[in-house]
Formats: structure tokens, C-alpha cells, sequence
């Protein structure tokens, strides 16, 4: 009884000390949930300049989920699952793994054991990414809805699968940094290069490749083949002729955001990131990825790999066959002047696509056609016939040559054997 | 009077606003917008009977729609129709099916072939009775009586080419047309090779009536020789070459 008296008035004073903590505590909850919602949804925001949905679904797959099959040079990989399962998700990861996984490309320790990650995953660019703008990222992902689902094993091939390998391509080629703001620079003109370096990872396609799947620095945005894929990035700097020199700011943003302007409209795998991810973000930033990119110093393109050499007679053949077939096939939409439509058809004239030194976009265009991004702005899109089961290779390259070499277009003529190339590979 | 010349005038007004917000030389049309399926499909989506494209002039829309759905999320393999209707929202596929079900293209006249008879009275007797012993129902249990399917979602048969009904009984029984547990599956793989092609001769002379063009769907037709089945069995691989 004793015992209890004396209990009493601590248990008293400990309640009574406990009351405004209880309070405080139910405070800082309601506001840190109003905070985590505002925070989920910023990173919901920068998940998606960050286009990770397109690489972590499957096609007809749950969102995030991963198991897309993503084909490179050295074998196929197969997304993981970026949601919160505990099992075949990040459920079980820290946010410093997250982290890690962005910033160093380094994935968690535990049962697997931590082990690199394959640079398919663009922590390249990520690096940049900022540690705030990753946790938001980080609550977003954490916020979804977690789904049990194993993606299959990855196929890559010897040495490639050994991770441990890339010990040697991380020495040579990553370099691991946040962005640094420059201060010569505006804020929006920070702003675009840290959205178009970090998570816009548009180096991983627009810059060329070296044989070991390394951006080759020098020409960063100066236009890039993709690999396995089989399209070709076009260039992205200053350049008048082949990138972004005549064009507007505004006819930038307008292609981000609904997949087609006055200059050009996006296609093959540019389409997917519109619809996927640049049609979401605010014109502010849009217009900061323009500013960016129309202060990129003119770069010239990288040479294509293989470069097949025509006689004069035989280019003389494609291109007047290349005339007729154009008259015939082409110019209804895109015009005899090759000007297009404006903001339906895009030109063909002046367009850096079609006259890159790489001729792999105008031939597969013409092959396989297809709508154009289906976007907010563009909900029924227009689109273009394929034409690979009318014509055959020497028809495509005399189509092809006629139009990088008519209308001040001067561009190299296209020899059949490379449509034979690109007739029989993956469409995709 | 008034009123109705003002609705006409400001009717005109926005016709012309809207058309002067597309350049002018091209319609703003559905058929303009799908040129890239009309390429092969013909603009009332006709098919092409020598070809491999099928018919979908007068098809059910939801079907339509099903198929262009399965494309996108990849249920329905096919590289060149997954490409075409990559990321295409719902509202838009669902534009594009109805369109092609409004259509009514004529019916191509049945090509020459050269089928053994024997194989179109398999045919017959597979679409109008199944198969009991293999566990083949008639395709008429689902696609009815004539054929033409039951909307939303059953497609009407008749006037398919050859080459797209085979490769659609093959695309089924080997799992790459159609979602997991979908009829069509174990019926195909209940087929045997002379099955499936004895439904690709007879599916592909049906003619809606009055649009028939060769004689075995009239009344009083002959049948060469009564359909014994043993007998039909019989066939050896191989033998119905093309």
C-alpha cells in the first residue's frame, strides 16, 4: 500500500509532464504529414523529370515494378522493382541506400551483399542529383503502393556479368558529384543544366558512346547513336545546322512539352520520354531546360561508325528515283517543299534529324512511320504510314537521300545496304 | 430568322477559326490523323485479302479497342501494330476502333484455292460442331450461328484473309495472342496442324449472305464426299500445301 502511495504522485507527475509533450507530438505529426504529403508530391514531380517510370515498368506491368527488358551491347538487363516490397522491392532499404543506389551507383549490402550497378541505370547523371531533391524522390517511392513482384534474372553476358568488373569502367568513366550551381550564370539557367546533367539524363542518349558504353565528354549533347536501339539522338548544342541554333526557346518548350513543334516532332524512344516524363513539367522549368541548352556552344557531330562511300552515277540514280517516290509517297503531307505542315507534319527541310551525319532516324522513319507522342497537348496525334512493306531498300535510300539532299539539305546520300540493316531489327 | 442566320454565321465563324488553326492543307480528320493504320488497312479498313492485314471495316468496336489495348501493354505480340499503338491513350484508341466499326467495305471476292475439298469439310464441321473428342467446341457456340460475332468483345469471322486467320490460331496456341487464361488459347492448342488449316481454308471463303462469291455456302451444295471423320483424320502432315 506503501508502495502504491508513493507510486501514485510519480505516476501523477508523469502524466501530467506527459500531457504537453502528448501535445507537442500530435502537432509536429499533423504538420509533418502535411509536410511528407508536400514532400511525396515533389518528388513526385522530380520522379518523373527523372522519367524513372519508363524504365521501371513493363510494358503492361505495374507501375515501378520493374521487369522491362532493357537490351544493351553487353546483354539484357532487367529493371529491378522500385516500389516498397520487402521482398523484391526497397522495402527493406535505408534512405542512405537510396542514396547511394542515385549518387554512387552502388546498391545495398545485406543478404545480395552490395554490389555495383550497371550504368544502364543513369547514376552517371543521378550523381548529380541533389540529397534534398533525393529524399523527397525517396518519400515518393516510399509512398507507393508496394507490389510482389520479382523481375527476371538479368541475361549479360561474360565478363559482363561479373559486377566486380566494374571496378575499372567506374575508375575511368564515373565521376561522382553533386551539381555545383555556376555563378556565372542565372538561377534558371542553373536550374535547366541541373534538370538536363542530373535527372533529365539526356547525355545518356544525346551524347556518343564509346565501345564501352562511356558519354564521351567532349561531346556532351553533341548528338549520339543509341545502342541496341538503333536510333540516333540528334544534337542538342548551338550548332545551326544540326542542333538547336535556329531554333526558338519557345519551340523548345513546345516539343518538350507536347511532342511536336514548328521545327520538329519527336519520335522513337524521344516520344516515350515525352509522354513518360517532359510533358509533366512546369513551363518554368521547361523554359530553364531551353535556356540551358541554347547556351550549349555549337558542337559538331560525331562521325558515324560506318560510312559507306557511292559513286557519283550511283547517287545520281537514288536520287532521282528518290524524287519520283517522294512526289508520289511524301509530299501530301510533308509538301514539295519539304516545309510540313507547321506543328502537324514537321519539315524536312533544315532538320537536324534528318541530315545528321548518322542517316539511321530519316531511313527507320520512313520504314516503320508511326504516330507521333500522344501528350496533354497532343491527346490524338497525327501520324505517318509505314512504308517497309511497299518499298524496298533501294526505294528507302533513294528516299532517304533525296530528302537530305534537297532544299539546301546537303547532307550524305544513303546507301541501300544500310536500310537492309535496319529493316530487320527490333522496331522499338 | 435573324437568329438563325447569326447561329449559321458565328457556326462559319468558328468552322473557320478552327480550320485556320491547322494549316490548310491538310483536313483535320480522323482519316488524316490515321494514316498510319490506313496504309494498311485501307481507309474503310478493307484489309487486304492477298495480304496479311486483316479486315476491320464493320468489326465490333470493343474488340477493336480490346486488341489495340493488348498491343499497347504488349498481351498481343506483334512488333509492328505494339509500335504503332505505343502509349496511345485509351480515349484515342477507343476513337480509332469506332471509326473502323462504322466502315463497310465490300467484301473481296474469295480467292482460287487450292485446298483438297476434304479440308473445307473439316473446316465446316470444326466451325459448326467442334470437335468432342479433341475438346474443341464450335466456333459457333461463341461466334454464333453466322459468324459475325457477339459485340462488345466476340469478333465477326467472315472475310478475313487466309494468312491472318492461320497466324492467329498459331499466335494463340503459342501463347502470344491474348491474355493468360483467355478461351482462345486452349482451343488453339487443342488444334491439331490439319485443324488449324482446314479452319484457315474454310474461314477465309465465308462471305456474308448475298455477298458470297464461291458456291459452298449455297443451299444444295454437294459436299465431294460425306465427313467421316476417321477418314479426315487420316491426312498425312504436310499434305495441304498451299
Amino acid at each position: 500500500m506503501k508502495r502504491l502511495l508513493t507510486a501514485l504522485p510519480v505516476l501523477i507527475a508523469a502524466w501530467v509532464l506527459a500531457l504537453p509533450a502528448a501535445a507537442a507530438t500530435g502537432a509536429t505529426a499533423s504538420g509533418s504529414a502535411k509536410s511528407q504529403q508536400q514532400l511525396i508530391k515533389k518528388g513526385e514531380y522530380l520522379a518523373r523529370a527523372g522519367d524513372c517510370i519508363a524504365c521501371h515498368t513493363a510494358p503492361g506491368g505495374k507501375r515501378f515494378a520493374g521487369g522491362y527488358a532493357l537490351p544493351t551491347p553487353f546483354g539484357t538487363l532487367y529493371t529491378p522493382n522500385i516500389t516498397p516490397d520487402n521482398e523484391y522491392g526497397i522495402g527493406q532499404w535505408s534512405f542512405d541506400d537510396f542514396y547511394n543506389a542515385l549518387h554512387d551507383g552502388v546498391a545495398p549490402g545485406g543478404v545480395l551483399g552490395g554490389h555495383y550497378l550497371y550504368p544502364a541505370f543513369p547514376y552517371p547523371s543521378y550523381t548529380h542529383i541533389k540529397r534534398s531533391d533525393a529524399k523527397a524522390i525517396w518519400a515518393y517511392l516510399r509512398s507507393l503502393k508496394p507490389v510482389h513482384y520479382q523481375p527476371p534474372q538479368n541475361e549479360m553476358e561474360f565478363p559482363f556479368n561479373i559486377r566486380q568488373a566494374l571496378i575499372g569502367w567506374r575508375l575511368l568513366f564515373f565521376h561522382p558529384g553533386t551539381y555545383k550551381p555556376n555563378p556565372k550564370h542565372s538561377k534558371e539557367w542553373n536550374r535547366g543544366a541541373y534538370l538536363v546533367q542530373g535527372l533529365g539524363h539526356c547525355g545518356a542518349c544525346h551524347t556518343d558512346h564509346n565501345f564501352l558504353g562511356a558519354k564521351k565528354e567532349g561531346d556532351y549533347l553533341a548528338g549520339g547513336a543509341i545502342p541496341v536501339q538503333n536510333w540516333y539522338a540528334p544534337n542538342l548544342t548551338s550548332n545551326q545546322r544540326y542542333g538547336v541554333g535556329g531554333w526558338s526557346k519557345q519551340e523548345i518548350v513546345q516539343l518538350l512539352k507536347t511532342g511536336i513543334s514548328a521545327k520538329n516532332a519527336t519520335f522513337g524512344p524521344m516520344s516515350d520520354v515525352v509522354h513518360d516524363s517532359l510533358q509533366y513539367l512546369n513551363d518554368k522549368d521547361l523554359d530553364a531546360i531551353a535556356t540551358y541548352l541554347k547556351s550549349l556552344p555549337a558542337k559538331d557531330e560525331p562521325e558515324p561508325p560506318d560510312h559507306q562511300e557511292l559513286s557519283k552515277e550511283q547517287r545520281q540514280i537514288l536520287y532521282s528515283m528518290g524524287q519520283h517516290l517522294y512526289a508520289r509517297h511524301c509530299s501530301e503531307c510533308h509538301q514539295p517543299g519539304g516545309e510540313g505542315v507547321k506543328s502537324i507534319y514537321p519539315p524536312l527541310k533544315d532538320n537536324g534529324a534528318i541530315i545528321a551525319r548518322n542517316p539511321v532516324d530519316p531511313i527507320r522513319m520512313i520504314l516503320q512511320g508511326g504516330f507521333e507522342a500522344p501528350t496533354q497537348g497532343n491527346p490524338r496525334p497525327f501520324s505517318m504510314p509505314p512504308f517497309a512493306q511497299i518499298l524496298n531498300d533501294k526505294q528507302v535510300a533513294a528516299l532517304a537521300t533525296y530528302i537530305r539532299q534537297s532544299w539546301g539539305n546537303d547532307a550524305s546520300p544513303v546507301p541501300p545496304s544500310l536500310v537492309e540493316k535496319y529493316r530487320t531489327i527490333n522496331m522499338k | 430568322m435573324r437568329r438563325i442566320v447569326t447561329i449559321l454565321a458565328l457556326g462559319l465563324l468558328a468552322a473557320g477559326a478552327a480550320s485556320s488553326a491547322l494549316a490548310a492543307s491538310v483536313p483535320n480528320t480522323l482519316k488524316q490523323r490515321i494514316k498510319a493504320c490506313t496504309a494498311c488497312h485501307g481507309e474503310q479498313g478493307g484489309g487486304g485479302q492477298q495480304d496479311f492485314y486483316p479486315r476491320l471495316g464493320g468489326q465490333h468496336a470493343g474488340y477493336l479497342f480490346r486488341q489495340l489495348r493488348e498491343f499497347r501493354e504488349g498481351i498481343r505480340a506483334y512488333p509492328v501494330m505494339q509500335y504503332m499503338a505505343n502509349r496511345l491513350p485509351d480515349d484515342y484508341l477507343h476513337e480509332i476502333a469506332q471509326y473502323f466499326s462504322e466502315q463497310n467495305p465490300p467484301y473481296p471476292p474469295v480467292a482460287q484455292n487450292t485446298f483438297n475439298p476434304a479440308l473445307i469439310v473439316l473446316g465446316r464441321q470444326l466451325t459448326n460442331q467442334g470437335n468432342w473428342r479433341t475438346g474443341v467446341p464450335a466456333c459457333e457456340a461463341c461466334h454464333g450461328p453466322d459468324l459475325r460475332g457477339t459485340p462488345p468483345y466476340i469478333p465477326d469471322l467472315l472475310g478475313q484473309p487466309i494468312a491472318y486467320i492461320d497466324a492467329q490460331l498459331g499466335g494463340w496456341a503459342a501463347g502470344t495472342r491474348g491474355p493468360k487464361g483467355d478461351v482462345m488459347r486452349w482451343v488453339a492448342s487443342d488444334l491439331s496442324q490439319q485443324d488449324i488449316r482446314a479452319l484457315d481454308a474454310y474461314l477465309a471463303t465465308l462471305r456474308p449472305p448475298g455477298q458470297s462469291h464461291v458456291s459452298l455456302l449455297k443451299p444444295g451444295y454437294q459436299q465431294p464426299r460425306p465427313p467421316v471423320e476417321s477418314r479426315v483424320y487420316e491426312f498425312p502432315n504436310g499434305a495441304w500445301g498451299r
